[in-house]
């Protein structure tokens, strides 16, 4: 269960990455590769979130064993220090999580909101929200950070990660940021980040607005309350 | 003649025993010396069946196996970060233990699972199946595909619409939420009221927590780590003193399991070794210093002592194939026994035979006397020390064997090699002193049987006030084999309020002619706990019974039947064209086919949560605690197929057993060696020297008895020793009626020797070995007092 929580973790990890600003992303992709040495990392802090409040578009491409195609799906991720992380799919499935400090929830288009209690979950959400507000803790406490010639790569500190993990790259450039997590077993998993933009607050309204096509999931920010 | 010849044989049978034993010896030293600490080899074997013995010790194993370390620091983030460094510093090293992986049977668990898709689903699965649509279920499907939370430890190729990949999770989540046994849990910190924040490390020990060697080197790697760590982060001790000094990191560790009970208990046992063998040695050389002025005559104890304890060591490791610890705590109060062969030969030796040793003179029937009195008195103690092994526990069954043996050689080695000592010894008597006493505890005792009123007002005083008094308790609980420091309960208590552990000595044992219906009994079971709020953990967490199985199979044909949803789905979700030919021919294929839960427990893998038995199929549930016994009991009285066992009220209903077994038994060596002694002597009359010993040992429980000591088996079991001993001075008193004074002095002498032993035994930390050493320092007291009126009257 532990491995399969920090596996958990990993596909999370490269969300965090979605929060980059714009123009820390910038300051990064400026810096050329011989300015990066293989073994001084630029400090982390420069890719995590300054802003307590932003959102993203993202891609997300699975490449599940069996499947002919990878399974793509688009969406928005939105994120206060207040409330939480709202994770939300809007292409081909509209469905929601959420990440709140206390508690978690999801909520499939034209189904009931459905609570999250498994550890699983509460681990996703803890490791989650602390990244969303820049907590390089606990990215450094899990993985060695590496600069490469294409950005960061991120390698399992731990025997038991680096079962079933073995390496996450990360590739910035001006209009988006590309994370690719290929795993133990013969799978991997595609991410793209693009549009990140700062909030200064978010309100029921303004996350309405941010998510037209699926305004119900702004309801779960009200679980952060609980 | 006869004696010469008597001294050859000796002398012939102590080479054979010594070559033997040097012989066993380098056997032993091959194979290693095993020493362990382990009390349960006090507890009595349960009467169970051997397959439900063998299974509840499967899990003995597990719990002996496991130590844990508590993090307490006073910020929660340096408890997460120590606890993440001590799991890469024993990942990293080779130590006596590892992290407690679960990697194994996490594998093996999925791979059964693997075999078997269609025979799992959870209730909740099982109901949505049946309830919704197959354009719902296939909907469904979608979204966990898409979703990002979807972890797969099943394929998707072998489990497409995630049913059984759900049955799995919620399996191993609810296991490692409930279960310290099988916990596959992360590190998780938790806080308290005083500001101290908690995290949790298990660990497997690779070696044998009961072996003192092997408890040594754990200690010390965990000394090392918790050095290294402190260095590492520079962190201090006392986490509750940082209160209000947020800026300097502090943090404890605390060791947990069942290592640290067993070493203490060794800390305890080596405590007393040091102490009664250093004691009760410095006591007789200071003695023997006393009596003869010089230390010559302390060679002929020593000799025998050694040669005794040696070969006691040997052949108890030979046949045991190890030692306990508790074997040579008495075995260290064995050199107040043996010493009285070598004290008894030397004084009487010298002082009947005269200054100037002469051959011939040891034909005399005083040098006959000795010996017969000194093989009366070997055979008395053998009796004694038999009846120990007559207990059935393997400790008492050591201590009677390394007595029997130290005993036997040291008596060996006195007859077999006293007459060199004695022959060069110039012995120079300053027992000035112990005749004068000897002398005014005769006039005392002589005094005494004429006015015989006052001997009986005063044992009937003792023996009638006793037992009317005070009421007799006794105690028959194995807690009692050994009370831990309050600091160590502290902390396992810590430890198990962290972890989620369950009942260590309860359990339920279900039963049934198959393990169709053993799953059947436990589902009525569970409801049954579960109405009295009794948790219980068993197979049924891993996988469900046959007929669950039968009917989530039956419900997966909606799905992947023919035209089942789950193959549309495959259909549309652009699975490779293949994906659904298999499944659906897999489908087919898995018809009938039932996962048996015993395979999957099989011996010497896992704790063994079900089996076959030789006449039925047995499951083992365990509790969680926190729960009264009583209900327990209740809960398992409405089920004809479920036993619960307590093994520790099981222990202490044969501990009961036993003791009274051993009242028994005692009374049955009185009258044996009554027998005896009328049989060597040719008189019944002669027989009444069994009465001292006897009266010493009513005299010993009346003074436990007024003191409110609840008597346990090792009272009694001390009493064959008081038995024995009794019977030793008194067969030199009666043998010697001709020299009261200088047979005394030997008897004193040698009394006072055992006396130290069982006086310093009797201050030992551990409840066990202090009743048997204050029951024989008060038996012994009374039987000295006894023989001096057996002198009395022999004399007069």
């Amino acid at each position: 269960m532990r491995q399969m929580i920090r596996v958990t973790a990993l596909f999370v990890t490269f969300f965090l990455l979605g929060s980059l600003s714009y123009r820390q992303a910038a300051q990064a992709v400026v810096q050329t590769s011989s300015e990066l040495s293989a073994t001084t990392a630029p400090p982390l802090s420069a890719y995590l979130p300054s802003t307590c409040a932003h959102y993203a578009d993202f891609v997300q491409a699975k490449h599940v064993p069996g499947m002919v195609r990878p399974v793509e799906a688009s969406g928005r991720v939105v994120y206060t220090c207040d409330q939480g992380v709202l994770w939300v799919l809007l292409d081909p499935i509209a469905d929601a999580i959420f990440y709140g400090k206390k508690s978690s929830a999801s909520l499939t288009l034209g189904q009931p909101v459905k609570i999250l209690k498994s550890r699983v979950d509460r681990a996703i959400g803890q490791l989650l929200n602390a990244i969303m507000r820049g907590d390089r803790r606990e990215l450094e406490k899990n993985f060695f950070v590496q600069s490469v010639d294409s950005g960061l790569q991120l390698t399992p500190k731990s025997r038991r990660l680096k079962k079933h993990l073995e390496v996450v790259d990360i590739a910035l450039s001006k209009a988006a940021i590309e994370v690719d997590v290929r795993f133990s077993q013969d799978s991997k998993m595609q991410l793209t980040v693009t549009n990140m933009q700062a909030l200064n607050t978010l309100s029921n309204k303004k996350c309405q607005l941010l998510l037209p096509e699926f305004i119900d999931a702004c309801q779960l920010f009200s679980f952060g309350e609980m | 003649m006869k004696n010469s010849v008597f001294i050859i044989a000796v002398r012939g049978l102590l080479a054979t025993i010594f070559l033997s034993v040097l012989v066993g010896f380098y056997i032993v030293q091959k194979q290693g010396f095993m020493i362990d600490s382990d009390l349960a080899s006090l507890a009595p074997d349960l009467t169970l069946s051997t397959d439900v013995k063998n299974a509840l010790n499967s899990f003995s194993v597990v719990a002996q196996k496991k130590i844990q370390i508590v993090v307490a620091a006073n910020s929660e983030a340096l408890a997460e970060d120590l606890a993440f460094w001590l799991e890469d510093y024993v990942e990293s090293k080779d130590l006596a233990f590892r992290l407690e992986s679960n990697d194994i049977l996490f594998e093996r668990y999925l791979s059964a699972l693997k075999d078997y898709p269609f025979n799992f689903l959870t209730h909740e699965s099982l109901n949505e199946i049946n309830a919704l649509s197959p354009e719902a279920l296939i909907n469904k499907a979608q979204v966990n595909l898409f979703q990002f939370n979807t972890q797969r430890i099943i394929p998707f190729s072998l489990d497409p619409m995630g049913y059984l990949n759900n049955y799995a999770f919620a399996r191993l989540e609810a296991l490692a939420a409930e279960s310290s046994t099988v916990s596959m849990s992360a590190i998780d910190v938790e806080n308290d009221d005083e500001g101290k924040h908690y995290s949790l490390i298990s660990l497997q020990l690779i070696v044998n927590a009961l072996d003192v060697q092997a408890q040594q080197r754990v200690m010390t790697e965990l000394n090392d780590m918790e050095a290294a760590l402190r260095n590492t982060f520079g962190i201090e001790s006392d986490p509750l003193a940082a209160i209000g000094e947020q800026q300097v990191d502090r943090a404890e560790l605390y060791f947990s399991g069942i290592l640290f009970f067993a070493q203490e208990a060794a800390a305890s046992a080596k405590r007393d070794i040091s102490v009664i063998g250093i004691g009760s040695s410095l006591g007789i050389v200071l003695l023997i210093f006393l009596i003869f002025r010089g230390l010559s005559p302390l060679v002929l104890p020593l000799v025998s002592i050694a040669l005794g304890v040696f070969c006691a060591f040997v052949i108890c490791h030979l046949v045991f194939g190890r030692l306990n610890v508790l074997a040579i705590v008495f075995g260290a109060s064995l050199i107040g026994v043996a010493v009285d062969y070598a004290l008894h030969y030397y004084y009487c030796a010298l002082k009947w035979v005269g200054t100037e040793y002469d051959i011939n003179r040891a034909k005399s029937q005083s040098l006959s006397s000795l010996y017969r009195a000194l093989l009366l008195s070997l055979v008395t103690s053998i009796i004694g020390y038999l009846a120990l092994g007559l207990s059935g526990l393997v400790a008492l069954q050591q201590i009677a064997l390394f007595s029997i043996v130290g005993l036997l050689v040291a008596w060996l080695a006195v007859l077999g090699l006293g007459e060199l000592f004695v022959r060069k010894a110039k012995p120079i008597f300053n027992d000035q002193w112990l005749v004068a006493f000897v002398q005014w505890g005769l006039r005392l005792s002589q005094y005494l049987i004429k006015s015989r009123s006052i001997v009986f007002f005063t044992v009937s005083f003792f023996i009638l006030g006793g037992f009317a008094v005070s009421k007799v308790t006794f105690t028959d609980s194995p807690r009692a084999f050994f009370i831990p420091s309050e600091e160590r309960i502290k902390i396992e208590a810590l430890a198990q309020s962290l972890s989620h552990a369950v009942e260590p000595a309860s359990y339920f044992v279900v039963h049934g002619q198959s393990e169709g219906e053993v799953f059947d009994v436990i589902s009525a079971l569970r409801k049954k706990a579960l109405t009295a709020n009794v948790h219980l953990m068993g197979v049924d967490d891993f996988f469900s019974g046959p007929r669950a199985q039968t009917t989530a199979y039956q419900a997966n044909l909606k799905l992947y039947g023919a035209n089942g949803a789950g193959l549309d789905f495959l259909d549309n979700s652009g699975a490779q064209v293949e994906q659904r030919e298999f499944i659906a021919s897999h489908y087919i294929s898995s018809n009938n086919m039932i996962l048996s839960a015993i395979d999957f427990f099989e011996p010497n893998t896992l704790p063994q949560l079900i089996f076959s038995g030789e006449h039925a199929v047995y499951a083992i549930m365990l509790i969680k605690r926190g729960v009264i016994p009583e209900s327990l009991k209740t809960i398992a009285r409405d089920f004809e197929q479920v036993t619960y066992i307590n093994t520790i009220d099981s222990t202490a209903s044969r501990l009961t057993h036993l003791r009274e077994s051993a009242q028994l038994f005692l009374l049955l060596a009185f009258i044996f060696i009554a027998i005896l002694i009328a049989l060597r002597y040719k008189k019944i009359r002669a027989s009444g020297i069994v009465l001292i010993p006897f009266i010493s040992v009513l005299l010993s429980v009346s003074v436990l008895i007024l003191f409110n000591v609840p008597i346990s088996l090792f009272h009694i079991m001390a009493l064959f020793l008081v038995l024995g001993l009794g019977m030793d001075y008194v067969i030199f008193t009666y043998e010697m009626p001709a020299k009261p004074v200088s047979t005394l002095c030997a008897i004193l002498l040698s009394g006072l020797t055992s006396l130290m032993s069982f006086g310093l035994l009797s201050l030992s930390a551990m409840p066990i070995v202090a009743a048997f050493g204050l029951t024989v320092l008060l038996g012994n007291t009374f039987n000295l007092l006894g023989c001096f009126t057996l002198a009395s009257r022999r004399s007069t």
